[in-house]
């Protein structure tokens, strides 16, 4: 039984997303070579142990350790997360690291790390590889009453999308803490915020049709989950808001990472994901070919219904101007005749939700792959 | 809280706790789910719940007027059995058998060996709906989501049989029946039983993923045995994993059921066996016990009643069943398969949807649970 190279160097307190990394990789390993004519996974790792810190580990841990490379597992967060320029998010510890051995970063991010060099507070380069592994497709759609983090599965909730009910506001967007350029694409809303054909909530403000949101709806409350941004004290992000998603024909997404335009990058989260799953049919502000990327994992968009060239813009300016100008457009398209072909893309998204393994398992592949080439490379210099 | 006290260390009081425990802790998180609809229950009544395979010795040393027993795998078919100590038990209290077979305790009279009745209620708790399309990479029960392979239905392959069966144990109605589907359908039909392959036994051959023998302490929660055939040169557990390529030959797959031989007594105790078909989309006949489909409906699945008839459903004997389907069947083998694939797709779809949204249905099983629970203890507590 093989495992991966880590041995845990993060504080007791830290260690949760090593160790989620590392459960989910034995329970693959275990699994892979279950079948009869599966692809053997031989064992690797076996006797090579690596530090792994969490990201929010201390320079002072992380630099005590003599090792050639050393582990960050940051699966949850993206390029932003260390971006040097945004402090607010930054790990703390990278301006304190020695550049004196290579990091490997686990990222939900598919970016290249010589498109974004990183810096200690001395001026110096660290050395460090970004290797992308799609947790958040992993780790969303969970088990019915498991431990939830996104609540999809719990109580007695339908967690479709109605095609056929009346709708209230032609799109939605839910939206949370306050950035750039998520204020940029609010402002391009302006006139559709006052024409109140939608509906906006964003760092605790509401815009638009704001009725809406004082249904009686059922939404997970703030305190659940901690201190995060929200509107009316209630957590949209942390559930599945249902019955607010079937008051609008459309949801506009918002992506995490949609700024960065100089850096290919592609960071899937929960907000992309909950529109898959429940069918919501949607047009998303993310980085530049965020589409484009979902395809070539499987999923299916709406490119057969309108235009998506937004999705290739290079900048993210360009991309909402353009998003605004469809949205126009949209005003007068018929809903009801596209539904069988809504359907049709909502079946085939939770198939692929259903089947993600087919996602996961070349993550997996590659995540070993990777380790053994970089660990092979620096060992051997 | 469901006032119950394990008495038996087991996998199955584990299970169900750990169940009841996540759906009793998360059940309110939502704002508005009204506390109100749950069964209060006093904090200084505790009952005690044994495992199925509890000695009468240990159950009898109790002292309470109520005593739970649990098995969350087995139908009512193995009650007289899996009741080590039923023969033993004292008449004189009151007995709530929490199972997955959807039974009513008055059709199934349960005596000692002073043939003295047994007083018994029953709580429906279906395990297999809840356990059978777990997240990928949790260990699997039934390995839906190891390795890569596909788990959905290939309906636009082209087929090369038109019936797929394959059971498990030698039963007298599996039996029966298999020499009915030999006689009838060997030409046109790959069936295994018991072991054993019949018609055309050149489709088992094929380099299909099959997941290997194995007994997975692991993976699963049981001792596993029942291989359902041998192969070239290797025993496959077709029972304990989806094998999709396999079902893509053939146009329907012939489902028999576990308690399909039981007219005692009216019961739906659903296996692995249908919510493959559900999960997958392959259509299917079922010989099940009377009204299973309609059992299935009730909960929310499509079953084919808008394609064929499914009156065979609704015959009071087994043998009448079986000799409905066959019937059945022979009109199948005509059937123009692909001016029904929009409907199959949709059925598919719906099936797959209340798969995902089966947090439903155990929602309201939980809380039928406690309201049965609520009142026997009423009466008999």
């Amino acid at each position: 039984m093989t495992h991966l190279p880590f041995k845990y160097s993060s504080n007791i307190d830290k260690r949760k997303h090593i160790q989620d990394l590392t459960n989910a990789y034995d329970v693959w390993h275990e699994n892979s070579n279950l079948y009869t004519n599966a692809h053997r996974i031989p064992d690797c790792f076996l006797d090579k142990k690596y530090p792994a810190y969490h990201a929010q580990e201390s320079a002072d841990v992380i630099n005590a350790d003599r090792s050639k490379i050393k582990f960050f597992i940051i699966i949850q967060e993206s390029l932003r997360f260390i971006d040097n320029k945004k402090p607010e998010l930054t790990i703390p510890s990278l301006s304190y690291l020695k550049a004196d051995c290579t990091y490997i970063f686990i990222t939900g991010d598919n970016f290249n790390a010589d498109d974004f060099p990183i810096y200690n507070g001395n001026g110096e380069k660290l050395s460090y590889i970004n290797i992308y592994f799609p947790w958040w497709i992993y780790w969303l759609t969970p088990v019915d009453f498991s431990d939830p983090t996104y609540n999809y599965s719990l109580t007695g909730y339908n967690k479709f999308y109605d095609f056929y009910s009346k709708k209230t506001v032609d799109f939605i967007s839910l939206m949370g803490t306050m950035r750039p350029e998520r204020q940029y694409l609010v402002r391009k809303l302006y006139p559709k915020l006052y024409k109140k054909i939608c509906a906006v909530s964003i760092a605790d403000e509401l815009l638009g049709h704001t009725e809406i949101f004082d249904h009686d709806f059922d939404y997970t409350p703030q305190q659940f989950w901690g201190d995060r941004s929200v509107f009316k004290k209630l957590s949209v992000a942390h559930s599945l808001p249902i019955d607010l998603y079937n008051q609008a024909k459309l949801n506009l997404v918002v992506e995490t990472q949609i700024a960065y335009d100089s850096v290919d990058n592609f960071f899937v989260t929960e907000k992309t994901i909950k529109s898959l799953f429940t069918g919501i049919p949607f047009i998303l502000y993310g980085a530049k070919n965020f589409l484009s990327n979902l395809r070539k994992i499987g999923f299916k968009t709406y490119s057969t219904l309108w235009n998506e060239d937004y999705d290739s813009l290079p900048t993210h300016k360009e991309r909402a101007k353009a998003i605004v100008k469809l949205i126009s457009n949209l005003e007068n398209f018929d809903w009801q005749a596209a539904i069988p072909e809504l359907e049709r893309i909502h079946y085939h998204n939770l198939k692929l939700l259903n089947n993600r393994n087919k996602i996961v398992t070349p993550a997996f592949l590659n995540l070993e792959h990777k380790i053994i080439e970089i660990i092979n490379q620096v060992e051997s210099a | 809280m469901i006032p119950l006290v394990p008495k038996s260390k087991s996998l199955n009081i584990d299970q169900f706790f750990s169940i009841l425990h996540t759906w009793e802790n998360y059940r309110d998180v939502y704002k508005y789910s009204s506390n109100h609809l749950y069964t209060k229950f006093s904090s200084d009544r505790q009952f005690p719940i044994f495992d199925f395979s509890e000695s009468a010795d240990v159950i009898n040393s109790d002292q309470s007027s109520i005593k739970f027993l649990i098995e969350l795998k087995e139908g009512s078919q193995k009650i007289p059995d899996w009741i080590v100590s039923v023969n033993d038990l004292d008449s004189s209290v009151h007995y709530v058998i929490i199972t997955p077979d959807k039974f009513n305790a008055e059709q199934l009279i349960l005596k000692n060996q002073l043939s003295e009745k047994l007083n018994y209620s029953v709580v429906w708790f279906p395990y297999h709906l809840y356990c059978l399309t777990p997240g990928d990479f949790f260990a699997p029960l039934y390995n839906f989501c190891s390795m890569d392979n596909n788990k959905f239905y290939n309906f636009s392959k082209e087929k090369e049989i038109s019936f797929l069966a394959m059971s498990g144990t030698n039963r007298p109605e599996r039996t029966y029946f298999t020499i009915k589907l030999k006689k009838n359908f060997g030409d046109c039909s790959a069936i295994s039983y018991n072991g054993q392959t019949y018609g055309v036994t050149e489709i088992f051959e094929k380099d299909f993923q099959f997941p290997r023998e194995v007994h997975h302490s692991s993976l699963d929660s049981g001792v596993r045995t029942g291989n359902i055939f041998s192969a070239g040169g290797i025993k496959q557990d077709v029972g304990h994993a989806v094998s999709v390529d396999l079902f893509d030959s053939a146009y329907l797959q012939i489902v028999s059921e576990t308690q399909a031989g039981i007219d005692t007594h009216d019961n739906f105790f659903v296996t692995e066996k249908t919510t493959k078909v559900l999960f997958t989309g392959m259509p299917f006949v079922i010989f099940g016990a009377r009204d299973y489909l309609k059992n299935l409906r009730e909960l929310g699945f499509m079953t084919y009643e808008s394609l064929w008839s499914e009156e065979y459903d609704s015959l009071p004997s087994w043998r009448q069943r079986v000799g409905a389907i066959i019937s059945l069947l022979h009109k199948l083998k005509e059937f123009d398969w692909q001016a029904a694939l929009p409907t199959l797709r949709e059925i598919h779809y719906n099936n797959l949807m209340v798969l995902a949204n089966r947090n439903k249905i155990f929602h309201n099983c939980l809380l039928e649970a406690e309201n049965s629970i609520a009142k026997i203890i009423k009466e008999h507590g």
